[in-house]
């Protein structure tokens, strides 16, 4: 499974417009549409959602769940049904309008724009109307925005709403305006959109997955404690990354020379990859996970961001090495029943994260 | 754990049938009818075998090495008197085998075939194995070159397919389905099956986790009441059992649910592969691999087409499938597809096509890229508790938070996981007992009989002393094995007992089906 939230996925499988997958299903959309919204199956090339004026699909997600939302994926299949020469526009919008993903076409040229918080990344491309077009934007709060055409990278921005959190307590899709119903009028065809947010705790939950412990009841206060804490770390890393994304990456569009990374960047990238995924591997038990593997690379991929900024990257490593524990006795106790039980199947992921810690503290790797 | 021998005696006492009125000869037929067809991936290595070739064939290929050859493939078992070597595959308790590969007769339909040893001291503990890795399995099972002869598969030149394609089937009438879930000492095994929807069909509020166990046996209890009413066409006794769920604070019927189990028959298409090979082909994270994998689709009809076939007021020939829902993954993902079929029946034939993702054999309705999604996972926050390694780790080493915070960081920015599914694989089903074109195989359906054990044909019909109806001892056993189809046990990579797939297609069926209640006309 991934470390994104999916939030909403539908692939028009069917003449129903009601086929789709939502986090925590339970409202029903709200949707103006020209026809019923279950219709009898049409035949494989006219299913999806026509989107011209007067189409719209809504959906509110269940109140809070995206909340402190770092991280938006958009993804979408279009077809043009044959004869589709007029120019047709649509968008996809999240939350009050925080993040938009505006689709704009004439025959075979396609603008594309992505918005997040009035910020905006955008680019044209063309595209054979004949066949399936793809399409995803997917924007980062490290700072990198991104857009792709049929699986290429189209344009790049290292800095867009970096640092951001948003709250996403809607989604909707279709044409901008919803009045009145033009079922004549040209229009792309939606055949399948999909939509994932990355919340703040996302990657922890899915770290978590990795050793399944038992639940334990802490109370409020102390629940309060590890969350800030670990919030703060986090955005002492964040603040970091975000000026390495932006050293390491640099705007780019599809047609100029070279590419959005350098040479650093993709090494730490792939430095990255190979930390996280050993790292994986490693809790898992497999035998891909070598500890050596893992303490190597992540000298490699520290060696490099830390490149960017030696002073900030040094005095976050001290601001972190001067935090001591949040938990008071009172929480330690609350929690003691899990290291009772757990503690020593984690001594050898403990061995290891000691070392990483190490590492972080003096990453220097001769090159 | 019982034995098959008990639970064949107890099934024939409960008045087993999953099929209505419908006979097995017409079950066979709808099965038939409403074959899939399925599109493999070009790259697919494992296809599927029926349980049977679970069995013979890695001894078959065994006999076919030479002596030290075979030696790498064998099975080491350890035990208190030191260890054993044995020919695959291996059904084992513990150390204790119960069956190897050199008691397994090797022709396929011989019976007794050495299988028949299962009806006895197998538990959901009991493991197969043919050796619990990528390369024993692909030794056994593995397709090695494509259909024009390399080594490496591209589209259109798909890997042939080792051994013949193995499908089982089985049909389910949802409201027997219920019925005998509900029953009191019912068989412990695999066949019975568990339709354990009381939660979709009596709603009651989220009980967080540690909270009293929610009154089961209460919705139970209704359930069992509101069944024999509507079976019984006692519109009192429904109406005392729906007046009792409305007794509880915040309780309510979910009549789309209950239609749903009234009015609807599932036809469940069972996939069974020697290996999952998911590694090979999805990208990370939390990829899986695992010996055995029991994956499939099923089929929905409208159960008062098929009650009408049962009556004799409606040919066959004349039912039209309703949907057709997929199995993605784990049932708690929640990511299961489902799509309602065209109402012509020869559009609905020729819309009847699943797609098998390579290595994950997760069943999509199109072809192309698929996100592997969890729905249910972003959902198991609770309030007031903490559930992670990481706290351990804080609380014995706090500075150990910062690397975890680090490798959290950094997966963030990682490109999920995707199955791929092709049209340009191998395909199988209804029409291809000729093979078209190169690419195409025919596969072996095999309709497990669930008719009325009372008057009809019933696997369990195989397990009574003695056996009625010629039915195969040895296919009862391997069908209700309770254990587990491989020897993979981590946390990811883990491989799984037979679980009936009906309430997760009922889930599907419920969240997003069209679904047609009394009709009064």
């Amino acid at each position: 499974m991934g470390v994104w939230s999916p939030a909403f996925e539908h692939k028009f499988l069917d003449g129903n417009l009601l086929n789709f997958d939502a986090a925590a299903r339970g409202t029903d959309p709200d949707i103006t549409f020209e026809a019923p919204l279950v219709r009898p199956t049409p035949p494989p090339l006219d299913r999806g959602f026509p989107v011209r004026r007067g189409n719209r699909f809504r959906y509110a997600f269940k109140p809070g769940l995206f909340g402190n939302v770092i991280g938006a994926d958009i993804q979408l299949e279009i077809a043009f049904p044959p004869g589709t020469t007029g120019q047709t526009a649509g968008n996809v919008v999240l939350g009050n309008d925080v993040v938009r993903f505006l689709l704009g076409f004439i025959g075979g040229g396609a603008r594309l724009q992505l918005v997040v918080n009035g910020v905006f990344l955008a680019v044209v491309a063309n595209f054979d109307p004949a066949a399936p077009f793809r399409v995803q934007a997917r924007w980062h709060t490290h700072g990198p925005a991104q857009i792709w055409v049929n699986g290429s990278l189209r344009t790049y921005n290292p800095t867009l709403a970096p640092g951001q959190s948003l709250t996403i307590e809607r989604l909707a899709f279709g044409h901008q305006d919803a009045s009145g119903s033009t079922p004549g009028a040209p229009a792309f065809l939606i055949r399948r959109l999909g939509v994932k947010l990355l919340r703040k705790d996302d990657a922890q939950r899915a770290l978590n997955r990795l050793f399944p412990v038992e639940e334990a009841e802490v109370d409020e206060v102390c629940r309060r404690r590890l969350s800030a804490a670990q919030d703060g770390v986090l955005s002492e890393f964040r603040g970091f990354m975000q000026q390495a994304v932006a050293k390491l990456t640099t705007t780019w569009s599809a047609g100029q020379p070279g590419g959005p990374f350098t040479a650093e960047g993709l090494a730490a990238h792939a430095a990255g990859v190979k930390v996280a995924r050993a790292f994986v591997e490693f809790m898992l038990g497999r035998p891909s996970g070598d500890p050596e593997i893992i303490k190597a690379r992540i000298g490699e991929f520290l060696t490099a961001i830390r490149a960017t900024d030696p002073a900030a990257y040094d005095q976050a490593i001290a601001r972190l090495a001067a935090t001591s524990t949040p938990l008071d006795a009172q929480c330690l106790a609350q929690l003691q029943p899990l290291v009772q039980r757990y503690g020593a199947q984690l001594q050898p992921t403990m061995d290891l994260l000691q070392a990483l810690w190490t590492k972080m503290q003096s990453p220097q790797v001769t090159p | 754990m019982t034995s098959i021998t008990e639970n064949a005696a107890r099934a024939l006492a409960l008045g087993f049938n999953l099929t209505g009125r419908l006979t097995h000869a017409q079950v066979q037929q709808l099965a038939a009818d409403w074959f899939p067809e399925i599109r493999f991936h070009e790259a697919e290595r494992f296809h599927p075998v029926d349980l049977e070739r679970l069995f013979k064939i890695p001894p078959a290929v065994m006999d076919a090495l030479p002596p030290l050859a075979q030696e790498a493939f064998l099975i080491t078992v350890s035990g208190p008197t030191g260890e054993q070597r044995f020919f695959p595959p291996v059904v084992r308790n513990g150390s204790t085998v119960l069956l190897h590969g050199g008691e397994i007769e090797r022709s396929i339909d011989v019976t007794p075939d050495g299988t028949e040893r299962l009806a006895e001291d197998v538990d959901p503990d009991t493991v197969y194995t043919h050796g619990a890795g990528l390369d024993r399995s692909s030794q056994f099972f593995g397709a090695s070159t494509t259909v024009s002869g390399n080594p490496d598969p591209g589209p259109g030149d798909p890997r042939v397919p080792r051994h013949p394609i193995g499908v089982h089937a089985e049909v389910r009438f949802l409201l027997d389905a219920l019925r005998h879930y509900l029953q009191k000492n019912t068989p412990e095994d695999a066949l019975w099956g568990s339709f354990n929807v009381e939660n979709l069909i009596i709603e009651s509020p989220d009980q967080a986790p540690r909270q009293p166990t929610p009154p089961r046996e209460l919705k139970i209890e209704i359930l069992r009441d509101l069944v024999a009413g509507f079976e019984a066409r006692d519109a009192a006794q429904q109406a005392a059992a729906i007046d009792r769920i409305n007794q509880q604070p915040d309780w309510s019927l979910n009549q789309r649910a209950w239609d749903a189990v009234r009015f609807y028959a599932f036809v469940e298409y069972y996939f069974v592969y020697a290996y999952n090979d998911y590694p090979d082909y999805g990208d990370w994270p939390f990829v899986n691999e695992h010996e055995g994998d029991v994956e499939g689709c099923c089929v929905v009809f409208d159960r008062r087409d098929l009650d009408q076939v049962a009556a004799g007021t409606k040919p066959i020939g004349e039912v039209i499938a309703h949907t057709v829902i997929t199995s993605v993954h784990e049932e708690f993902n929640d990511n299961d597809e489902l799509k309602r079929l065209p109402v012509e029946r020869d559009r609905a034939r020729d819309d009847l096509v699943v797609y098998v993702a390579p290595g994950s054999h997760a069943t999509y309705l199109t072809a192309g890229s698929h996100d592997v999604l969890d729905w249910e996972d972003i959902l198991t926050d609770w309030p007031g508790q903490v559930g992670g390694w990481k706290e351990v780790v804080v609380c014995i080493n706090y500075p150990l938070i910062f690397p975890i915070l680090l490798i959290a960081a950094l997966i963030e920015h990682f490109v999920d996981a995707e199955d791929q599914t092709s049209d340009n694989g191998v395909r199988t089903g209804p029409e291809l007992t000729t093979p078209a074109s190169p690419t195409t195989f025919p596969s072996e359906l095999n309709v497990a009989p669930l008719s009325d054990i009372g008057s009809d044909l019933n696997l369990y019909h195989a397990g009574l002393v003695p056996p009625r109806n010629s039915l195969d001892p040895a296919e009862l056993a391997r069908r209700a094995y309770p254990g587990k189809w491989g020897g993979h046990d981590g946390v990811a990579d883990h491989s799984a007992t037979w679980g009936d797939k009906t309430p997760r297609y009922f889930k599907k069926f419920l969240s997003n089906g069209e679904i047609v209640g009394e009709v009064i006309l």
